[in-house]
């Protein structure tokens, strides 16, 4: 699709509005809030007229529309899925497109800017951005003496916490876990930053998770498993299920520490409105730093859209209108939990005012959250530190072999992908 | 599967064994049962009810709210309508072409017939996965994505499961019937419409369930190939309760079973040809 | 040829015009694309780049999960199918039987299929849960310790074979279909001449059953090894790839990975596989398969 195609059509719709399909991300509860502000842009203007399908992260949606040519004109996506298309050749620059309507990367935190740069360009806009913190239950912290408003602010702290919190049924059973690493799902990317690691070199191409701090994170995952046994762990574990989110142990008292996302901040209300609770940074060991991952929503313009240049209007619109104070994009992020991606939006009362919600915030205004790595074969990547972790808590590997078996794997898989792409170095 | 002589044969079985039959079926019942039950069960809960231990059965307070609240949660009528004319179709086409394609492989005899119908065996072993881009390739040339038209264009030409099903009842309908009736000078297409199908009535039925249920819980197919929410089905309705931090369970429960509600009576209206058959007199010899 | 040969195959190729359609316009060219691209890299994004052999290459010799996907795969058939096969026939006898009620049961028995996938995936979450869930209750009453089904990579496979039995709802319908076709005058001639009830199901409903059992089988065989959507929502391969299903995997290469030459790859492999095993069945089939109404 030329430019010169492009702009024939906008001429030609020069009658009415220009339509344009926008795919959402975004489902249930959180499908009715985009469909707000598609409607609210829709009545704002009458040049263009985006028309929504809800389409969640089915990934064989995405490339099928793309590979034959029929892509949406913007779409929203995960942040992994956005790199691993984005490496693909799938999406339009936007650098320009948004400098021309305003959008500056100062405005960001720089880790939401960040995440949608790919090989030095942007090609996606984050929209929504998650971080993750420990919350801890203060009830539990009364119940066995620590000071509930005194969090552990050391890797060594928190292990000392976790023992005191954790309580044994008389038979032996476990009744409440202190603290356990790896739920709600694997979060070893995070404990490899905290302990100053780094998982990939953009300069060299590298993957590296033999980092000696990425070794150490593990050694420090697996002494939870060998401390409470990690047969009684897995039982305890299916206890609150992986009945894919929500329904946190958290709630229930289940476990007394635990890492999760901003979004609890409404979801405890709901599920668990009794419960007193805190945020705080995941404590770092001696020689790591604060750290936390995160995940994100980002815009990005598929290549083959039919109006780049409209769907760059509607995106702009919802990172910059302004009306009595409040952007479409503080809306849109306070209607679904998650935190705004621009530090003027983050910076309202109803985010920062919060003091459950401001600590998450927090981490990005000292830019200490930290995204996938950017490169092909993430989701490979992810899913092997995964199985990695899997492995080293059960006691089938060393973490040091685990962690080489990824390296190895992962960069024969980044090298063909390189030379597959043939893209200059940057 | 032989439909000749097929009757309910309610024979006087010592009362023992009828008991003991009976003891199994509802043993049986009850382990089908309780899966089901808790489906129902969660449906009409309040969220922080769902998953919890010890499990409660009778929701307090019980929610029959949740199933208004569901269903104008979804367009749910917009997909209904969508889904029954998919489904519709499919059903339609796969019994035509389905049943003609298997009389082709079992009632007439011809070079090549066991070597295709081997070919419409293997397609079966080529995961969907690895197709999918081309065929999706191929609708676009065509124009239809964005259509229904590749959720039920394909049934009207035969599918393959369908297409060996009915094979496999076709044979075991004597040949003398045919042969006599080419003798008679009947064509292929009046033996097919006249004699061969009133026979394979529970075949049919059989066909006319499973193609159905398989069009009205297809994911994948609406998703890839429809491209505006006013044509979406119930299956893709069913994905609108969950996001990205949260699921609305009880939700989600409840519109299943609504969805399971009209597979639920024609399958009441199936089975009854299974017992039934046809009892033919005087046609044998 | 002869009239009659010729115009039976007329008729034939006629009536199979539909299949044969079907197959030229939609099958021909997916399949010839999928194959070609087995033997290239390709990202869907991209074009396709010829790699030769390189995607089995890779397959054989650098990947243990394709062996891992493929042992869990053979080793769930080989759980499920048997015991699927047999315990929707046990069920499609029992009701058989002419009780009262049949219908209700039937319908019962039917209702697993019937309910949407990702309703069954949580359902079944809940009853295999190790710590409250239903079936460690019911063990409990026969005084049996509970395993830890998904959460133990030793259970996992069997626990998903248990949440398959619930649906063999759809192979008793069928299975019913064929019991309904033995003609009741053989049971009654069999029982003048004495024979018993166990002498009965050997030597007339099994025999008169072959056909539906070759169905089953084949269907169950092909079924199985393309076993994907449980997994996909319910583990996704865990814990510790103990339920890394063929399908599963390749699935995660071709839209996860972006690796679709090399699912590509897993699926040409993978229907070899199930071809071989399906002829040999069909080989075997004129032994043991009995077809009342022709002799072929």
């Amino acid at each position: 699709m030329g430019a010169a195609a492009v702009t024939t059509r906008a001429r030609q719709a020069h009658g009415g509005p220009v339509e344009i399909t926008y795919w959402a991300r975004h489902t249930g509860h959180e499908y009715e809030a985009d469909l707000e502000r598609v409607e609210e842009y829709n009545r704002s203007q009458n040049k263009v007229r985006v028309r929504p399908l809800p389409v969640g992260p089915n990934l064989e949606k995405l490339v099928t529309g793309i590979v034959t040519g029929t892509p949406p004109d913007v779409m929203t996506l995960g942040s992994d899925t956005m790199i691993e298309l984005g490496w693909q050749g799938a999406f339009m620059p936007l650098e320009k497109m948004m400098a021309q309507r305003g959008i500056r990367e100062q405005d960001y935190f720089p880790s939401c800017w960040r995440a949608g740069v790919i090989n030095g360009r942007l090609y996606a806009l984050a929209e929504t951005a998650d971080s993750y913190l420990l919350l801890y239950n203060k009830d539990a912290f009364r119940e066995v003496g620590l000071d509930p408003e005194r969090p552990p602010r050391t890797l060594a702290e928190l292990d000392e916490y976790a023992d005191r919190l954790t309580k044994y049924a008389p038979n032996g059973e476990l009744e409440r876990m202190g603290f356990v690493p790896w739920i709600m799902w694997d979060h070893s990317f995070m404990y490899g930053w905290l302990f100053g690691g780094e998982w990939y070199g953009t300069q060299a191409r590298r993957v590296t998770p033999t980092d000696p701090a990425i070794v150490r994170s593990f050694e420090w995952q697996r002494t939870y498993a060998r401390r409470y046994d990690i047969n009684k762990i897995m039982s305890f574990q299916q206890g609150f299920g992986s009945y894919f989110s929500a329904m946190s142990p958290f709630y229930t008292g289940k476990v007394a520490m635990i890492v999760e996302g901003e979004w609890q901040v409404t979801f405890t209300k709901k599920y668990a409105p009794k419960l007193d609770w805190a945020a705080t940074p995941m404590p770092p060991p001696p020689g790591g730093r604060l750290a936390s991952s995160g995940g994100l929503v980002l815009f990005a313009i598929p290549v083959g859209s039919r109006h780049p240049e409209q769907a760059a209007d509607f995106i702009a619109w919802y990172h910059t209108a302004r009306r009595s104070g409040r952007t479409p994009l503080s809306d849109f992020n306070y209607a679904i939990h998650n935190i705004p991606t621009r530090r003027d939006a983050a910076a309202q009362e109803r985010f920062m005012g919060d003091p459950r919600f401001r600590p998450f915030i927090e981490m990005f205004l000292r830019d200490e959250v930290h995204n996938e790595p950017s490169m092909p074969a993430v989701m490979l990547y992810t899913d092997e530190v995964d199985a990695a972790r899997e492995q080293v808590i059960r006691f089938q590997k060393e973490p040091l072999q685990a962690l080489r078996d990824v390296q190895a794997k992962v960069q024969r898989e980044i090298n063909r992908a390189f030379a597959y792409l043939r893209l200059p170095e940057r | 599967m032989s439909p000749l002589h097929a009757t309910t044969v309610r024979r006087r079985a010592p009362w023992g064994r009828t008991a003991l039959t009976h003891a199994a079926l509802v043993v049986c019942g009850v382990v089908f049962l309780i899966p089901f039950a808790w489906l129902l069960s969660t449906s009409l809960k309040a969220d922080p009810q769902i998953f919890v231990f010890p499990p409660i059965w009778v929701p307090r307070p019980v929610l029959w709210r949740n199933y208004i609240e569901a269903l104008k949660y979804i367009h749910f009528m917009t997909y209904l309508r969508n889904t029954v004319y998919v489904c519709t179709l499919v059903v339609l086409g796969t019994v035509v072409s389905s049943s003609l394609v298997a009389y082709s492989f079992s009632r007439l005899r011809w070079p090549g017939r066991d070597a295709l119908f081997m070919i419409a065996l293997a397609t079966m072993m080529v995961p969907f996965q690895v197709t999918l881009i081309p065929l999706v390739i191929l609708f676009e040339r065509m124009g239809w994505i964005g259509s229904f038209r590749p959720l039920w264009v394909p049934a009207f030409l035969g599918i393959p499961f369908f297409i060996f099903l009915l094979r496999q009842f076709f044979f075991t309908i004597p040949q003398e019937l045919s042969d006599a009736a080419r003798i008679d000078g009947a064509s292929e297409l009046d033996i097919y419409a006249r004699v061969i199908l009133p026979l394979a009535k529970p075949a049919l039925a059989t066909v006319v369930l499973f193609a159905f249920m398989g069009a009205w819980n297809d994911f994948l197919g609406p998703l890839i190939f429809l491209s505006s929410e006013s044509n979406y089905t119930l299956a893709l309705g069913l994905q609108q309760f969950q996001s990205q931090h949260e699921s609305q369970w009880a939700y989600l429960m409840a519109v299943s079973a609504v969805i399971s509600l009209p597979l639920i009576v024609l399958f009441f209206f199936a089975q009854r040809t299974f017992i039934r058959g046809i009892a033919l007199t005087g046609m044998k010899g | 040829m002869t009239t009659p040969t010729r115009r039976n195959l007329i008729n034939g190729l006629l009536f199979a015009s539909p299949f044969i359609a079907g197959l030229l316009v939609f099958t021909l060219y997916p399949v010839i694309a999928s194959i070609y691209l087995g033997f290239c890299r390709y990202t869907i994004l991209r074009s396709p780049q010829w790699i030769g052999a390189e995607n089995y290459r890779i397959l054989f010799t650098e990947d243990p999960l394709f062996w891992k996907s493929l042992c869990n795969t053979l080793y769930y058939t080989a759980l499920a199918l048997p015991l699927g096969l047999a315990l929707a026939l046990g069920l499609a006898l029992l009701l058989h039987a002419g009780v009262r009620g049949i219908a209700a049961y039937r319908t019962l028995y039917f209702l697993p299929t019937i309910v949407p996938t990702v309703a069954v995936a949580i359902l079944w979450l809940w009853v295999l849960n190790p710590e409250y869930g239903v079936l460690k209750a019911v063990l409990a009453l026969v005084h049996l310790p509970s395993p830890g089904w998904l959460a133990d990579p030793k259970w996992s496979k069997p626990g998903l074979v248990v949440m398959g039995l619930w649906g063999v709802g759809g192979t008793m319908i069928i299975f019913l279909a064929g019991l309904a076709g033995i003609p009741y005058q053989f049971y009654e001639a069999a029982a003048i001449d004495g024979a018993n009830r166990f002498a009965q199901f050997r030597h007339i409903t099994l025999p008169m059953l072959t056909p539906t059992i070759f169905f089953n089988l084949v269907i169950g065989l092909i079924g199985s090894f393309q076993y994907f959507t449980q997994v996909y929502i319910m583990t996704n391969g865990g814990p510790t790839h103990s339920t890394l299903f063929y399908a599963l995997y390749l699935y995660q290469n071709a839209f996860r990975y972006l690796r679709m030459g090399y699912a590509s790859a897993m699926a040409w492999l993978l229907f070899l596989i199930i071809l071989g095993l399906t002829l040999l069945i069909h080989r075997t089939s004129a032994r043991w398969v009995y077809y009342e109404g022709e002799a072929l």
